[in-house]
């Protein structure tokens, strides 16, 4: 049996994530504790999120990369015949599908992460964000709409291309609130405001893309052999554009639907499964690529029933 | 329609759209702790039951159980 992987994005974070894992497998937690280490945080207080730390996004992005990351290696050690067909991750969740598939260095990795995790961080304190998501729309309708609500100081466009049925804008917040009257004025009524702190996937994050691409230019890009398909282009990173297409990632939409109905055509994986707290992926999938399963692992219990059916 | 008929209704699309079994969507269970929706969820399961039943919802309306769910929908389509 081939298996695709999906790795959990931002906003998927639960307090308590990865402690399950921790507590029952001394080989994820020393994973979990040589994160720690290469991202400079305590990654199980992190996880436990006493003090609301998750809310951060400089904090959230390494604790979910590391969860994800984590569990993959576990399934490996568990599984060691699995057959990876390809992985893909919603946006931060790329990292981890790089990092699983040993794009990079895990240190490298892991730093370039924390790198981008601030990055994003001071630019979405910097200008007030806002990301709406659009139900069952068309999707050429809310491009002009958008470009009507955008003025050449306040952009607003699609961020996300998330499934079928799913869109999500974002961009400055009084074009997104502009945005929003004009799609509800259109009859486009199936518009919810998400709580988020900034407008990722949108040129708001012009900084964090400069930054990243200086941050990337000297690392080492390693040879990998599992396929990663990328949000920004919809097909496999390469060697050649991975540092350029990490780079745009933050600032171009992401096409999560596309990448996934690309895998699943070209790799033919039997089964989906989504690592990583949450299971907006999984959803995404079956209403994207309904004819493959799609399963989520986000605690033991569900990994336990996933290994057995791997054996 | 009866209410059970529209617990029917919506233990399919709440099923469907949490990806939980039906048999954990009880009339009593509170949707976002024990069948974990954040409120995207909600709004969804309520666009689905508005094109299902042709009637209107509104996401924020104060429901917090399947029980909740039911009444509203039920006081809606009487309303028709």
């Amino acid at each position: 049996m081939k298996i695709g992987i999906l790795f959990s994005g931002q906003g998927a974070q639960f307090s308590g994530m990865g402690i399950d894992f921790c507590q029952k497998s001394e080989f994820y937690r020393s994973q979990i504790e040589q994160l720690s280490q290469f991202s400079g945080h305590d990654l199980i207080k992190l996880f436990q999120n006493k003090n609301q730390e998750l809310n951060q996004t400089s904090n959230v992005q390494p604790a979910i990369v590391a969860m994800s990351l984590a569990l993959f290696r576990l399934l490996q050690h568990d599984v060691p015949t699995i057959e990876v067909a390809g992985m893909i991750g919603l946006s931060l969740g790329e990292y981890s599908a790089l990092l699983a598939a040993q794009a990079f260095d895990t240190e490298a990795g892991m730093q370039l992460l924390q790198a981008r995790a601030d990055y994003m961080q001071q630019d979405a304190d910097r200008i007030p964000g806002a990301m709406a998501a659009v139900m069952k729309a068309d999707e050429q309708e809310v491009a002009a709409i958008c470009r009507q609500a955008s003025t050449p100081e306040q952009f607003v466009g699609i961020a996300n291309y998330n499934s079928p049925k799913q869109l999500v804008i974002g961009g400055e917040k009084t074009a997104v609130d502009r945005a929003v009257a004009l799609l509800q004025e259109k009859g486009i009524k199936r518009v919810m405001t998400l709580k988020v702190n900034g407008a990722f996937h949108t040129p708001l994050f012009k900084p964090t893309s400069q930054k990243l691409a200086q941050h990337l230019q000297p690392m080492s890009i390693l040879p990998w052999k599992i396929p990663v398909i990328s949000n920004t282009t919809g097909v496999p990173f390469t060697a050649a554009d991975l540092k350029n297409t990490l780079a745009q990632q933050v600032i171009k939409p992401t096409h999560f639907a596309e990448g996934l109905t690309y895998l699943c055509h070209n790799y033919q994986p039997d089964l989906l499964v989504e690592l990583g707290p949450g299971k907006t992926l999984t959803r995404f999938a079956k209403q994207t690529t309904a004819e493959i399963p799609a399963v989520s692992v986000e605690n033991w219990q569900q990994y336990q029933q996933f290994i057995e059916q791997m054996k | 329609m009866t209410k059970e008929e529209i617990l029917t209704k919506v233990k399919e699309i709440v099923a469907e759209q949490l990806d939980v079994d039906q048999e954990k969507v009880t009339m009593n269970a509170n949707i976002k702790d024990d069948l974990e929706a954040d409120s995207l969820d909600v709004f969804e399961i309520m666009n689905e039951l508005e094109d299902d039943l042709d009637i209107k919802l509104e996401a924020d309306e104060n429901v917090q159980t399947i029980e909740d769910v039911v009444n509203y929908v039920k006081k809606e389509l009487d309303a028709k």
